[in-house]
C-alpha cells in the first residue's frame, strides 16, 4: 500500500510543481463550454435543453487533453522502467496514475460544472444528477484514457491519437450521462442510465488498469 | 550465500534486427561481468534482458538454476537496475527523488538517516533540497547511482555508470562495487571506461556473438 | 495452427486457394445481383429502392465480421506471437473500414428516397459509424510508430479492447435510439423477410465473405513479398 501512496503523492507533487499545465485543462473546459452559446445563440430555452449535452461533450474533450502526459515523462526519463522493476503489481501503480489523472482533470471539471450549468440555464433539478453523472463518468474516462495513453507511448503525434482511439470507446459514457441529465428523460431511464454508468465504472476499474499494465510491459519489451 | 547468474543460448534483437545469438555467460557471487562492444552492439539491450524488462528472442536466464522467466517479480525484487536513463524527476528535489525511490523499492520504511547516508555516498548531501533540474549531468548520474545504496540487492545491473562522473564520483563508485562484491553480490556493468575494483572481473564482448 | 505460421507454406496454400475463392465470389455476386435486381419483388412500401438493402445489409454484417476476424488475429498475435497473425490483422483493417464506408454510403442512398434526408441517425447507421472510427483508430495507431513491432502490439491490444467494447457501444446506441426516436419513424431495417428476398440476401452475404477472403489473401501475399524485398535490401546495405 505504501508504494501506491508514494506514487500518487509523487505524481500529485509533480502536477503541483508545474501547476500551469493542470490549469490549462480547466480553462479549456470553460472556454469550450462558452463556445456553444456563441455558436448556437443565447436563447435560454435552447441552452437549457442542450446544457447537459454541452457540458458533457466539453468535459469529454477536455479530459482527453491531458492524457498524453500520464506516462510520457516517465517513459522518457526511465522512471517507467523503475516502476515496472518493483515487485509490486503494475496494475495498482497504473490505477494510481488513473487516480492522479482524475484528481487533476475530472475532479476539477466536476467541481466547476455547476457554475457552467448555471451559465447554460440548466434546471435546478438536474444539478444533483449532473454531479452524479460526473462522479461516475469522469473516473471512467480517466481509466479508459489511461489505457489509450499506454497504447500510444513511443508513437508520433500522441496527443491527438489518444483522442482518436479513445473517443469512440467512451461513447456509451456520453450517451448514458447525457440521458440521465436530459430534460425529457423519464425517471426509469434516468435510473437505468445511472446504473449503467456505475456498471461501466466498476468494469473499467478492473479491466483498464490490467489492460494498461499489459501494454506497458509489452512496450518496454 | 553463493549465487549464480547465468544465461544460456540467449538471442537478443532490437527493432527487428538480431544483435547477438547463442550468447552464454556465467557469473557468480563476488564477481563482476563487464559487457563490452561498440556503440549499438547491444549492451543496453542485454542488460534490459538480464533485468527481465525485455524477453530474449530465444534462450533463458537462470538465477541459482531457476529460470527467471518463471517468477519475474521475484527477479525484480533481487536486482537494482541503473540504466542509461537516470529516472530523475527534474521537478523534484534530490531528497524527494531519493525518498520516492526508497518507497518504491524498499518495503520497509527507512528514515531520514538512511537517506542522508545515501546522499553522502556521492557527496550530494549538501544540496539535498535543490530541485534536480539544477544538477549537472554528472551529478544526476550520481543521484541515480545513489539508488544502489537504498537496499541491498544481490544483483546490480549498471549501464554506463561512469558517464560524466568526476574523480571523487569514480572513487565512490569503486568503493561501492568493492563492498558489494565483498558481501557476495554480483554486478553486470556495461562500460567503455575502466573501473578500478578489487574483485574478479570477467569480460564479455557482445560482438563475439554476432551472427556473420 | 502453427502450420500456417510459416510464410512460405502460407503462400503455397494461398496460391492454391485464391483462384477458387475469387471464382466463387464472382459467381455469388453475379447470381446475387441478378436476384437482387431482377428476380426479387419490390417492397410494397418502399418500392424499388429496397433493393439497396441487398448491398447495405450484407456490408453491415461484413463490417462487424471483419472486425471480429481482426480481433481473433490480434489475439493470436498477442498470445502466440505469429507474425502472420499481425499481417492478417493489418490487412483486414482497411477492408473492414471499406465495408463500413459502403454501409454508410448505401445507407445514405437508401435514406434519401425514403425520408428525403441524406443521413438518418438510426441505430444501425450510428453503430456502423462508430465502428468506422474504431477502424480508423486502429489503422492510425498501427502506423504511428517508428518501430513496426511496437505498432503491431499496440494495435493488437486496441483491436481487442474495441472488440470487447462493441457490444457495449451497440447496446448504448440502440438505447439512445429508442429514447429519441419519434414513433412514426420507421427504421432502416429490412422489411419482413420473405423467402424470395432471403435468397439474394444470403447470396450477396456469401459473395461478400468470399470476396473478403480473396482480398485478404491477396493483401497478405503482397505484404509478405514486400517484407522479403525489405529484408533483401537490408542485407545488401549491410
Amino acid at each position: 500500500m505504501g508504494i501506491f501512496f508514494a506514487l500518487v503523492q509523487r505524481d500529485l507533487l509533480l502536477v503541483y510543481r508545474s501547476a500551469y499545465d493542470a490549469w490549462l485543462v480547466l480553462i479549456f473546459f470553460v472556454i469550450a463550454v462558452t463556445l456553444f452559446p456563441l455558436g448556437i445563440g443565447p436563447d435560454p430555452k435552447v441552452l437549457q435543453q442542450l446544457s447537459g449535452s454541452i457540458i458533457w461533450i466539453c468535459a469529454l474533450l477536455s479530459a482527453m487533453l491531458s492524457l498524453d502526459r500520464v506516462f510520457q515523462s516517465d517513459f522518457d526519463d526511465g522512471s517507467l522502467d523503475q516502476m515496472i522493476l518493483t515487485s509490486y503489481p503494475l496494475e495498482l501503480l497504473v490505477f494510481g496514475k488513473c487516480l492522479v489523472h482524475w484528481l487533476t482533470t475530472g475532479f476539477p471539471i466536476l467541481l466547476i460544472s455547476p457554475l457552467l450549468a448555471a451559465m447554460l440555464n440548466m434546471t435546478i433539478d438536474s444539478y444533483p444528477i449532473l454531479l452524479i453523472t460526473m462522479l461516475l463518468g469522469t473516473p471512467a474516462i480517466s481509466l479508459m484514457g489511461v489505457v489509450g495513453a499506454a497504447l500510444v507511448l513511443g508513437s508520433r503525434r500522441s496527443g491527438v491519437l489518444i483522442s482518436l482511439i479513445i473517443l469512440p470507446l467512451v461513447v456509451p459514457v456520453l450517451i448514458f450521462s447525457v440521458t440521465a441529465v436530459g430534460l425529457e428523460s423519464r425517471v426509469e431511464d434516468i435510473s437505468s442510465a445511472l446504473r449503467l454508468l456505475g456498471a461501466i465504472l466498476v468494469i473499467s476499474s478492473v479491466f483498464c488498469p490490467w489492460a494498461a499494465a499489459a501494454t506497458l510491459r509489452n512496450i518496454t519489451n | 550465500m553463493k549465487n549464480l547468474f547465468c544465461g544460456i543460448s540467449v538471442e537478443i534483437n532490437r527493432g527487428g534486427k538480431q544483435l547477438a545469438t547463442n550468447l552464454t555467460f556465467k557469473i557468480e557471487s563476488g564477481a563482476i561481468l563487464l559487457l563490452k562492444g561498440k556503440n549499438g552492439a547491444g549492451k543496453s539491450t542485454l542488460l534490459r534482458v538480464m533485468a527481465g524488462l525485455s524477453n530474449p528472442a530465444s534462450g533463458k536466464l537462470f538465477w541459482n538454476d531457476e529460470d527467471i522467466g518463471k517468477n519475474i517479480p521475484q527477479h525484480y525484487g533481487r536486482l537494482t537496475y541503473v540504466g542509461h536513463l537516470t529516472a530523475v524527476k527534474s521537478d523534484l528535489t534530490i531528497k524527494e527523488n531519493l525518498k520516492y525511490w526508497l518507497h518504491l523499492h524498499c518495503r520497509q520504511k527507512k528514515g531520514e538517516r538512511q537517506l542522508k547516508e545515501s546522499l553522502e555516498t556521492f557527496n550530494l548531501a549538501g544540496s539535498s533540497n535543490l530541485p534536480a533540474r539544477f544538477l549537472s549531468s554528472g551529478q544526476t548520474r550520481k543521484l541515480a547511482l545513489a539508488r544502489l545504496t537504498l537496499k541491498t540487492s544481490p544483483l546490480w545491473l549498471l549501464d554506463e555508470p561512469t558517464v560524466g562522473l568526476d574523480e571523487p564520483g569514480l572513487t565512490s563508485l569503486s568503493s561501492l562495487l568493492n563492498s558489494h562484491c565483498e558481501h557476495g553480490g554480483i554486478a553486470v556493468i556495461a562500460s567503455h571506461d575502466l573501473i578500478q575494483v578489487e574483485c574478479p572481473v570477467h569480460a564479455l564482448n557482445i560482438e563475439d556473438f554476432k551472427k556473420d | 495452427m502453427h502450420k500456417f505460421a510459416n510464410p512460405a507454406q502460407f503462400t503455397r496454400l494461398a496460391n492454391r486457394v485464391l483462384p477458387w475463392t475469387s471464382f466463387f465470389a464472382a459467381i455469388c455476386f453475379i447470381f446475387g445481383l441478378y436476384f437482387s435486381i431482377f428476380a426479387s419483388p419490390p417492397d410494397y412500401q418502399q418500392g424499388e429502392t429496397v433493393r439497396i438493402m441487398y448491398v447495405h445489409v450484407p456490408a453491415a454484417w461484413m463490417s462487424l465480421f471483419t472486425y471480429t476476424l481482426m480481433a481473433v488475429a490480434s489475439a493470436s498475435f498477442l498470445i502466440w506471437k505469429h507474425s502472420l497473425a499481425d499481417i492478417a490483422a493489418r490487412a483486414l483493417a482497411p477492408v473492414g473500414a471499406s465495408f463500413t464506408a459502403i454501409t454508410l454510403i448505401t445507407g445514405a442512398l437508401w435514406g434519401q428516397p425514403m425520408w428525403g434526408t441524406w443521413w438518418v441517425w438510426d441505430a444501425r447507421l450510428t453503430s456502423v459509424l462508430i465502428l468506422f472510427f474504431l477502424y480508423l483508430g486502429y489503422m492510425t495507431l498501427v502506423n504511428a510508430f517508428e518501430d513496426c513491432e511496437k505498432g503491431s502490439k499496440a494495435g493488437a491490444v486496441l483491436a481487442l479492447i474495441g472488440f470487447v467494447n462493441i457490444p457495449i457501444i451497440k447496446f448504448s446506441v440502440d438505447w439512445w435510439n429508442t429514447l429519441h426516436q419519434p414513433a412514426s419513424l420507421s427504421r432502416l431495417n429490412a422489411p419482413a423477410i420473405d423467402p424470395s428476398m432471403l435468397t439474394p440476401l444470403l447470396l450477396m452475404a456469401l459473395g461478400f465473405k468470399l470476396f473478403l477472403i480473396t482480398i485478404l489473401i491477396i493483401r497478405m501475399r503482397t505484404t509478405l513479398i514486400e517484407k522479403r524485398l525489405q529484408a533483401k535490401q537490408l542485407l545488401k546495405s549491410g
